[in-house]
């Protein structure tokens, strides 16, 4: 084996400073924690999170971490939780490359760990930057359509890692004990298409965090694992999840090239393979003022893929409906919005909105659309045909979105559940988050009281 | 390929663990359920010999925190999550745990913890946690068959994190009365956690799988009861089932073949002796030879221990073992030290015995290590002669405590009096011993539990 991927990384990330961090990198690390924070507020709204809240309070422990929006769970029970909340209803960060959720599985066990072992946001930005970067780097070494092949689902297989680098970076772990947390991350890679359509897939980046929180921790204690769990020839990821990958993929322009800028964001839940249509429509609907009463019939051009996940599933309960093309379709061009109330289940039953849908909604395959595309055709009464044609959407690291409109996006997703006053200083310490002394800080500002949550 | 994926065997195996009642099993499944809750938590009480336990004990507080579960050895409880992690991790600590070697695979480990924290939590009787371990038991060792470690060991899968979660997600689930519909999720959650690696070969992180295997189930278990759904089918789905994702396609008809009638998890083995399984055999033959001829040690004038080719060919070249790792391959050491003194146990391999002149003396002059084309790697003759001339012999047909030469609950007793030795008074040792020889009948498992918290140090340990 002359490749070592695992310990190079390791090494870079554990000697890791906020001073080694450019100025934009900073930035963006602080947009996507802003993000992550709103999106795991709006994941109280999902209809799984009571089930997973559920599983957190019956593996028992001392109460003492916060559940964003939340009572307090255990160490391990908020990170499930809150690995859970951050992708409850599919709002969080996407990496395409590797169709990966990296936040829930790099954010909630860092919180956990910053907040139990009273570190500095400063401290926290630098974990979750390491956390971001491992995750995307290793997934650069996967060749993702190969793993894709034999089923795999990158967020539990390559998310481990993020939660542990983040974790190992918050305890200071010196560059071996770091790849070794590295080595019991990818000990613990799992999570197949096999559950598509059902919650847990996204039980994948729960787990996921919990994986990152658990490696980080017992590589803590000096525990020894395999040397190079990535590149290793006998139980090396790369050969075992895809078909031998691209180790020097992982390594390359380290420091120089930040990988984590390739993650996109998302304003809209719903699956990130339909945000480009979400973005046609909206973009149509100012346009032109589309009237529902005027339109006669959208067609939606998707790629094979997007179309096999996204085209024919059934939108009768919120889970699916965030993963429909045909209902995320219909909604937005009635409500001209994409939130959560668009989801909500007196929504979904409209019977009206699910004729529509039916009568004058056709999703097909385009063979001219590529990857997450979109091509949106809207014939209108008037007998004009409407198009727009995204390659990517609102969000994508080709068009990021701006700080305001994601404090927007916190905003929405706290309106209701965390009071103005609270929501204000936690968008003030996230925005600071550099400057803020302590992360139990914030976390005072993002936890419900045990009697308020019950 | 294709046939194989039409076949969906989640569902009927799910049914089969959640309807699983103690009247089910027949009577050799029962004595053969306990003997391996016997032997499991006797491998427990020797874990204080492994270097690692502590660091993990710390671990496992980290990570789980305190709260109502048994912790083998202490009386601080943890979490269900942190007791599941580190009673695991005991039952493997030092590598005399079971297996189920069609699979390479250690059982115990993952369901034994998570079954037993979940009934001290809520008050179950022994009846109702031999079934749940039985019933784990089973479902891990026909998964297993199922994926084909044949095909996916040498891909470089390690099964116990891959099939104990099954198994543990089985047990729990029996102890929480799933329906035969959430116990399929269970299965689902349980699959959509397995991992673990022959990356980690030689390092602790091995045992690491057996425990995170543990809580892996008690997670799939536990969220599953909360109607939490996942896949239909995650034994045999074409895109990510686990027979696709970490074989290629397996034996899915192997995984209900016979189930109810024949109860696959009676060719799970103990082992009585540390050391590599294929070194087993070898050991059984020398203490029958021992039981049966006492030869005097400084009277032998050669040994030769005959074994397959293939365990020739991987083990000769352990003639001068050096560490602990390799005094457990070494077929001359372990021959040398049972003869010697009469027994094998884990301080026959301390640090120091490598380098014991009288031992590596008749090592290096005395055993000799052949190859012999008729035996299988379950087998292993001994040929002895003595100084005045006579020659003694032992053959092994399966090493002891293997389906084909069972361990008998005495021998389970000497390993557990072997394990338990400093741990506790002789009242206590002999207390315990009886309530885990008879769980099924305990009404309660307060007893149990305190006197496995109970546990204490080993004197100059």
């Amino acid at each position: 084996m002359t490749e070592q991927p695992t310990r190079e990384l390791a090494d870079f990330l554990s000697s890791l400073t906020y001073e080694a961090l450019p100025d934009h990198i900073r930035e963006r690390v602080t947009d996507i924690i802003l993000d992550t924070v709103a999106s795991a507020i709006a994941g109280r709204h999902g209809d799984e999170t009571r089930q997973v809240e559920a599983l957190a309070s019956a593996i028992g422990g001392p109460r003492s971490s916060t559940v964003i929006a939340a009572a307090p769970s255990s160490l391990a029970g908020a990170t499930l939780t809150n690995g859970y909340q951050v992708t409850a209803v599919t709002v969080c960060d996407i990496h395409r490359p590797t169709l990966c959720h990296v936040t829930p599985e790099v954010v909630p066990p860092a919180l956990a760990i910053a907040e139990e072992r009273g570190a500095s946001g400063r401290d926290f930005l630098v974990a979750v930057a390491a956390g971001l970067e491992a995750v995307v780097r290793v997934g650069a070494g996967m060749n993702y359509r190969a793993m894709r092949a034999r089923g795999w689902h990158s967020p539990g297989v390559i998310g481990p890692f993020g939660g542990a680098a983040a974790v190992a970076s918050l305890l200071g772990l010196d560059a071996e004990r770091f790849r070794n947390a590295l080595s019991l991350a990818g000990t613990q890679s799992a999570g197949t298409f096999a559950h598509w359509g059902t919650p847990t897939i996204k039980f994948h980046q729960s787990r996921g965090a919990l994986s990152g929180l658990m490696a980080g921790l017992l590589a803590e204690q000096g525990f020894p694992a395999g040397p190079e769990i990535l590149a290793a020839e006998t139980g090396g990821l790369f050969k075992l999840y895809s078909d031998g990958g691209n180790p020097a993929a992982v390594t390359a322009g380290l420091g120089e090239r930040w990988e984590l800028e390739t993650i996109s964001l998302r304003l809209w839940p719903a699956a990130s393979s339909i945000q480009s249509v979400i973005t046609a429509v909206l973009a149509l609907v100012e346009e032109h003022d589309l009237q529902p009463g005027n339109v006669t019939g959208i067609d939606v051009g998707l790629s094979r893929t997007v179309y096999d996940m996204h085209g024919t599933l059934p939108w009768n309960d919120k889970f699916r409906a965030l993963l429909s093309t045909p209902y995320v379709t219909g909604v937005v061009l009635h409500d001209r919005r994409c939130w959560l109330d668009q989801f909500a289940a007196e929504r979904i039953g409209d019977a009206a909105l699910d004729r529509f849908i039916r009568d004058r909604i056709a999703v097909a395959i385009d063979d001219s659309v590529e990857g997450t595309g979109a091509l949106v055709t809207v014939r209108t009464s008037d007998g004009r045909a409407l198009v727009d044609r995204r390659a990517y959407p609102r969000g994508d690291a080709a068009d990021p979105l701006t700080r305001d409109e994601i404090i927007a996006k916190f905003r929405d997703a706290a309106d209701g559940l965390i009071d103005r006053d609270a929501t204000d200083r936690a968008i003030e310490m996230l925005v600071g988050l550099a400057d803020v002394p302590k992360i139990s800080d914030l976390c005072a500002a993002l936890s419900r009281p045990m009697a308020r949550a019950a | 390929m294709d046939n194989k994926a039409d076949i969906q065997p989640s569902a009927e195996l799910a049914a089969f663990a959640a309807g699983l009642d103690y009247d089910d099993l027949p009577a050799s499944t029962r004595e053969f359920a306990r003997n391996w809750f016997v032997d499991s938590i006797a491998s427990a009480l020797a874990s204080d010999l492994s270097d690692e336990t502590r660091r993990y004990a710390q671990f496992a507080r980290a990570a789980g925190g305190a709260g109502e579960a048994s912790v083998f050895g202490t009386n601080d409880r943890l979490s269900l999550i942190g007791a599941s992690l580190i009673n695991a991790y005991q039952i493997t600590a030092v590598t005399v745990c079971d297996t189920y070697v069609p699979a390479h695979v250690h059982i115990g480990p993952e369901i034994i913890p998570p079954a037993l924290a979940i009934a001290e939590r809520d008050g179950a009787n022994g009846r109702s946690l031999l079934t749940a371990i039985a019933a784990g038991a089973e479902v891990a060792v026909r998964v297993a068959a199922g994926i084909d470690y044949e095909v996916a060991g040498p891909m470089g899968w390690h099964f116990p994190g891959i099939v104990g979660p099954f198994g543990a997600a089985a047990a729990v689930g029996r102890l929480r009365g799933l329906t035969p519909l959430q116990m399929r999720n269970a299965f689902g959650l349980a699959g959509s956690q397995a991992a673990g690696t022959w990356a980690s070969w030689g390092t602790p992180t091995v045992k690491f799988h057996q425990s995170r295997g543990a809580v892996s189930g008690l997670l799939a278990g536990l969220l599953a009861e909360q109607d939490f759904t996942s896949s239909s089918e995650i034994l045999t789905h074409p895109d990510g089932g686990m027979l696709a994702a970490y074989s290629d396609g397996g034996r899915p008809d192997a995984i209900l073949d016979g189930i109810a009638e024949r109860y696959e998890l009676e060719r799970i083995s103990l082992r009585l002796w540390p050391g590599g399984t294929p070194l087993q055999p070898t050991l059984t033959a020398v203490f029958d030879l021992i039981t049966a001829e006492r030869p005097v040690f400084s009277e032998i004038e050669e040994v030769r221990v005959s074994v397959a080719r293939s365990v020739y060919d991987d083990h000769v070249r352990f003639a001068a073992p050096k560490g602990t790792f390799e005094l457990l391959l070494s077929f001359p050491f372990t021959v040398a030290s049972a003869l010697r003194d009469g027994r094998f146990w884990l301080d026959s391999i301390g640090p120091d015995r490598a380098a014991n002149p009288e031992l590596n003396q008749f090592m290096k002059e005395r055993v000799e290590l052949v190859a012999d084309a008729g035996l299988t790697r379950e087998q292993s003759a001994l040929d002895v002669r003595m100084k005045d001339g006579r020659t003694l012999g032992a053959r092994a047909g399966a090493a002891k405590g293997t389906p084909g030469n069972p361990a008998s609950l005495d021998d389970v007793q000497d390993k557990y009096a072997r394990c338990a030795a400093g741990r506790y008074s002789d009242a206590d040792a002999g207390e315990l011993l009886d309530l885990l020889t008879r769980i099924d009948e305990l009404e309660s498992l307060e007893r149990v539990l305190e006197l496995l918290r109970a546990a204490g140090p080993r004197p100059g340990g």
